[in-house]
């Protein structure tokens, strides 16, 4: 492209407890490699006023996130398009136009406790392998960008049921570490974290392509399923299902992880789902499938 | 033609007209399915979270028995196929975890040698066929059907992402003669995995879909998952509540709109089975 040739730069901008947002169009001039947030700097280095956070410019800060084109990104670090739309993230409150509220947020995640808890003072030096660090690892990483939240289908704000992937990652980090003495199961059971829909659109946007379902969300889920409460054990509940009967088998599934109560609630669709023959009650594996697959358990198990 | 076929536990469950369909389609393409009978589940995405090597061995046992039958695997659920995938490349990538679980799988009379070919009915029917051949194949083209696909999120991303299937289910849903209308947005995803743990959250994420697929008028989904159909057919009232919306819009399988753009009975194809009624959508589509 050439240099100083018109681009569209649009932004939504949003005053402090505004009800409602507006989208200015701005004609920037393209610049060799030109970046988003140098855009955004130039047109506040002509004057204008529009809110963003930014600082290090180089991919480590995790401060200049948003929404580019309808898709979360960092700015410091996405080409400039000759046809661009930055709006705020998504899933956060807007405090003023691109600036995203990010403190209710963290202090969720506060709650998980992400340090290293011990119970006794180590070795010194301590023994520490480079392959049991190998997960923290990848998890410190993150630049608590939240563009992974931000993306998320089933995060629904700092005060909903799932606490998003940036907090998991943040408790995975310690909880992950081998140095960490900390039983977590009972706070991860009351985090949300088996709420994950299991989309992986958290990786998918990652900036730091940080394995977040793998090193952390089902790491956090398996802590979860292990809690005192035996609330978020469903995954436990699924795989008694499979050991017993090889594959599985919905409507006992159902039965234990939703009691009689959810029968109750769900009374209406499960006759409709009879009548229409979706529950399948009489379907049985063999006894050879059976046996296999309570071996490969045993085996697994060892 | 012939394939080990792997129809996952939902459809042999709640979703069993996608058994029927798959049948019914194969038999009349020609396409021998040999039922992978003792498979057994892969896991879904709930076994890898209580124990990693128990989902790969459940797995790579799937596999080995189409290995032993000399045949590829065809499978009908975007998430039994990302299962799969996933296992094979990561007994193929690690040898040292490969060493581990082949030996646990040989104390359980498992003998894994690797893992076959694997691909989705939607994929085995565009590379086998082609879409000029299907399309020969058409008696009832689906003109006047506005669709809104919606693959897995599995198909797409994660370990088990297979991206030659990217763009398949629309292409495929053209062929019928019916029009693929873009509305799946990439922060969609229907919930499935969470409707046991909380209805409630799994409802919003497919009522938001669902909501958009009214606006834009269109007569069905398709999709090319059963574990998706299930959350957008049968909890469909549920994700009308969330979005406080009345929706009450048919969803198929993709191997169903095929049989039935190529002429195959409706009977033949379980459409009764499914919650929201597809009546209406069955006399617009052979009218």
């Amino acid at each position: 492209m050439e240099k100083g040739e018109k681009y569209l730069v649009k932004v939504r901008l949003r005053e402090p407890n505004a009800a409602s947002s507006r989208v200015v169009a701005y004609e920037v001039p393209y610049q060799k490699d030109m970046r988003i947030i140098d855009a955004l700097n130039w047109l506040t280095g002509e004057g204008e006023s529009i809110a963003y956070r930014w600082f290090c410019s180089s991919k480590k800060c995790g401060s200049c996130a948003m929404r580019v084109n309808g898709v979360p990104k960092l700015t410091c670090w996405e080409k400039l398009e000759k046809d661009t739309l930055i709006e705020p993230l998504d899933n956060f409150e807007v405090t003023r136009d691109l600036v995203v509220e990010r403190e209710a947020y963290q202090a969720r995640y506060l709650t998980f406790k992400p340090y290293v808890e011990r119970n006794h003072t180590p070795a010194w030096p301590e023994p520490l392998k480079h392959t049991e660090m190998l997960s923290t690892y990848k998890l410190m990483d993150c630049i608590e960008c939240g563009i992974c939240t931000s993306g998320c289908p089933a995060y629904s704000g700092a005060g909903g049921p799932f606490p998003g992937p940036w907090a998991l990652v943040q408790a995975a980090k310690f909880a992950n570490d081998p140095r960490d003495e900390l039983d977590r199961s009972s706070e991860m059971e009351l985090s949300g974290a088996d709420y994950c829909m299991s989309c992986h659109r958290c990786e998918e946007l990652c900036p730091m392509e940080i394995p977040i379902v793998s090193e952390a969300i089902e790491p956090m889920r398996a802590l979860a399923a292990r809690g005192p409460k035996g609330t978020a054990n469903f995954p436990v509940l699924f795989a008694d299902n499979v050991r017993q009967n090889a594959f599985v088998k919905s409507s006992s599934l159902f039965l234990r992880s939703r009691g009689l109560a959810g029968i109750f609630k769900n009374l209406g669709m499960l006759v409709r789902m009879f009548t229409h023959k979706k529950t399948n009650l009489s379907v049985q594996s063999s006894a050879t499938a059976r046996n296999q697959v309570q071996a490969i358990f045993s085996a697994a198990e060892k | 033609m012939r394939f080990a076929y792997y129809p996952g536990c939902t459809s042999k469950g709640s979703t069993q007209e996608v058994d029927l369909a798959s049948r019914s389609l194969a038999k009349h393409l020609g396409i021998d399915l040999i039922e992978l009978n003792d498979a057994g589940c892969c896991g879904s995405c709930e076994i890898k979270a209580v124990n990693p090597d128990l989902h790969l061995m459940l797995n790579a046992r799937i596999l080995s028995m189409a290995s032993e039958r000399q045949l590829e695997i065809l499978t009908v659920c975007d998430t039994c196929q990302a299962n799969l995938l996933s296992t094979g490349r990561k007994l193929e990538q690690d040898p040292v975890k490969r060493a581990t679980i082949t030996e646990k799988l040989r104390s359980a009379g498992v003998n894994y040698t690797g893992a076959p070919k694997t691909r989705h009915f939607t994929r085995i029917l565009m590379e086998e066929f082609g879409e000029r051949k299907l399309a020969e194949k058409v008696v009832k083209p689906l003109g006047e059907l506005r669709v809104a696909t919606f693959a897995c999120c599995h198909t797409f991303r994660g370990d088990g992402k297979e991206l030659r299937n990217l763009g398949l289910l629309e292409r495929l849903t053209e062929v019928t003669g019916a029009n693929a209308i873009p509305i799946r947005a990439d922060g969609d995803c229907c919930g499935f995995h969470i409707l046991m743990v909380n209805e409630d959250l799994a409802a919003r994420a497919a009522g938001k879909f669902l909501a958009r697929c009214k606006d834009a008028q269109v007569d069905c989904v398709v999709t090319s998952s059963p574990l998706c159909h299930a959350a957008l057919d049968i909890y469909q009232k549920s994700a009308e509540a969330a979005s406080g919306r009345k929706i009450q819009i048919p969803v198929l399988h993709v191997e169903q709109i095929v049989a039935m753009s190529m002429g195959i009975r409706p009977e033949r194809l379980g459409l009764e089975r499914h919650m929201v009624s597809v009546d209406r959508l069955i006399e617009k589509a052979i009218a």
